[in-house]
């Protein structure tokens, strides 16, 4: 295995899906490579999906009718980086992957820019917010929703309608680099409440080291 | 525009009864303890040794007196805290009748017997039947149970006791009863008043409603008719792209009017639809996101915003994203397409909306936003 080299295992139980990954994955910069897949979570559990370094998790596969949080909450618990990859467009379904210790939170919809961002991102532990759950953090009304301020909100709402960093950009008068870093500081912001997890805790230390946050403003 | 329409609160009209009815109960209730009681407890002074226990229960009887006035006053409920007060009641009658010989007790120098089911009833008047029940039945066992442990008297004394027992909180418990009846009765009132508010504002909406149609096909008859005319006179090429961009939005504003008539929970998200579907049709793919609960909007202000997210939809050549976000204070549509910049020019001045507009190469992007903060 490569040095550099991200490996990735899908839990997805179409294999149209499954194609589709790996085709967006192999015009990566970075190379990504899938070393396990499979219908249910199982493929995770099991060598060589055991080690790879990001888990694609579709939420709801079809052997179960509800969405399988508990697979999502051991995975995290194991120390996993899963990233959530679904159909499911609900808000609270978004919100409660995240407390639980989702990487991210990814709908079919949008994959096809986002999967691999968002594959890079979960591979160094940095943030990653695509649209659909920026929308879902600008409805948030939970008691225990982090405090964000005027700006935050602002580009939340601009990104989850525009999904264009250049027209929130362009919108909000700021440069496309602002735009990344105010979603980056919400990402954190929402991993440093709700329910512990290694994820949360790698995506803060990875943020103070990049310089994102200081140690203070935890 | 759906305005509240009255403002009747029908729902005060079983609480008003209710309260009235409480403040007369705690009113005898006040009167018979210092009317009546008051005197009693101070001829028992030279007579009963010790005499403080019948000064305290007095005491805690008018703070009891005290806190449930203020509750009244204040319209507290307060349900939980009526019942301890009501074993306060209970515990001072108690008290009061210790130093009570046992052939005086449930007689006039056992003042507090008939005064702790005054109380009891005007504490737990909101209480069910069952409850006030249950408290006079717990006076009397209590004041049996002192009679008992007293020694009991001759018959003759116990026959008078048995009574003036059933005489009293026979009549409170009647009273409970009437309280009940009352209630109902109030509740009753309020189901009627209820109804007749709910006939007044269907006619008032449907008055509105009709009135708001009327204005809309007086707005289809400025735009769509010119089209028509235009087409039929042959002043207007179908093939034109504007032409057919003109088409489509009017037929996007018909739809929505015909989508208004329908009764859907969430008519914004409804009535947008209305123009996705056009878009649609057009060989436009869209996706729509929608966040937040369900709220209301005067109807105006979604007319706005779904016309201008319309407007948009109808212009995009290949694909749109359509997104509705509802937070506490503002609702937003937005929508993003590959749509000429010139698209949104046909769109009336909104009056309660904001309108703002991004574009860039390929991209027309309008978010309209209720209810607008910068002033005109």
């Amino acid at each position: 295995m490569a040095a550099d080299e991200i490996t990735v295992t899908v839990v997805d139980d179409h294999p149209a899906i499954l194609v589709g990954i790996e085709h967006w994955y192999a015009a990566a910069p970075t190379p990504i490579r899938v070393v396990a897949s499979g219908s249910t979570v199982k493929a995770a559990w099991t060598p060589p999906g055991d080690s790879a370094d990001v888990v694609v998790f579709d939420l709801q596969l079809s052997s179960q009718g509800a969405p399988s949080l508990g697979d999502l909450r051991r995975l995290v618990d194991a120390g996993r980086r899963v990233i959530v990859y679904t159909m499911r467009e609900d808000e609270q379904v978004a919100l409660t992957c995240l407390d639980l210790g989702a990487f991210t939170f990814l709908t079919k919809t949008e994959g096809a820019d986002h999967l691999v961002a968002a594959t890079l991102a979960a591979g160094e532990d940095r943030p990653y917010t695509p649209p659909a759950l920026a929308g879902a953090f600008s409805a948030n009304t939970r008691s225990d929703r982090p405090k964000l301020s005027v700006r935050e909100e602002e580009v939340l709402v601009e990104w989850f309608q525009c999904e264009s960093r250049d027209l929130v950009a362009q919108r909000l008068d700021i440069s496309a680099k602002t735009v990344t870093t105010y979603l980056d500081r919400v990402r954190l912001k929402y991993a440093n409440v709700g329910r512990p997890a290694r994820s949360k805790a790698a995506l803060m230390a990875r943020a103070i080291q990049d310089g994102l946050v200081q140690v203070d403003d935890l | 525009m759906a305005e509240p329409l009255t403002d009747v609160p029908t729902e005060h009209v079983r609480d008003r009864l209710l309260h009235g009815a409480r403040i007369a109960i705690l009113l005898v209730a006040v009167t018979v303890q210092f009317g009546e009681c008051l005197p009693q407890l101070l001829a028992n002074r030279d007579d009963h040794d010790p005499w403080w226990p019948e000064l305290v229960a007095f005491c805690l009887l008018a703070l009891v007196a005290a806190t449930a006035a203020v509750a009244l006053v204040r319209r507290s409920v307060c349900g939980p805290r009526s019942r301890v007060l009501a074993v306060v009641c209970l515990l001072a009658g108690v008290l009061a009748s210790v130093p009570v010989p046992v052939n005086l007790l449930l007689a006039a120098d056992d003042w507090s017997f008939g005064l702790v089911g005054w109380y009891g009833l005007a504490l737990l008047f909101d209480a069910p039947l069952r409850t006030i029940g249950t408290f006079l039945g717990a006076h009397l066992a209590l004041t049996a149970t002192e009679v008992l442990a007293k020694g009991v008297p001759p018959s003759i004394v116990t026959a008078a006791m048995a009574i003036a027992a059933v005489s009293v909180c026979g009549f409170q418990f009647a009273v409970a009863l009437a309280a009940e009846l009352f209630r109902r009765t109030a509740a009753a009132a309020e189901d009627a008043s209820r109804r007749e508010e709910e006939v007044r504002t269907r006619e008032a909406i449907a008055e509105n409603t009709h009135q708001d149609y009327q204005a809309r096909y007086a707005m289809l008859q400025d735009s769509t008719a010119p089209l028509l005319t235009g087409l039929a006179q042959g002043t207007l090429d179908p093939d034109d792209e504007g032409t057919r961009r003109r088409c489509a939005i009017e037929a996007a504003r018909m739809r929505q009017l015909f989508a208004e008539s329908d009764d859907v929970a969430d008519s914004l998200v409804h009535e947008l639809r209305a123009g996705i579907d056009i878009a649609e049709r057009h060989g436009v793919s869209v996706h729509l996101a929608v966040r937040g609960a369900v709220r209301d909007i005067p109807r105006r202000a979604r007319h706005e915003l779904v016309d201008a997210a319309s407007v948009v939809l109808a212009s995009a050549r290949t694909r749109a994203r359509a997104t509705v976000v509802r937070g506490a204070e503002t609702v937003r549509v937005s929508v993003v397409a590959d749509a000429p910049a010139e698209a949104v020019r046909g769109l009336a001045d909104p009056e309660l909306i904001e309108i703002t507009r991004t574009t860039d190469e390929e991209r027309l992007w309008v978010e309209a936003v209720w209810p607008r903060t910068r002033s005109r």
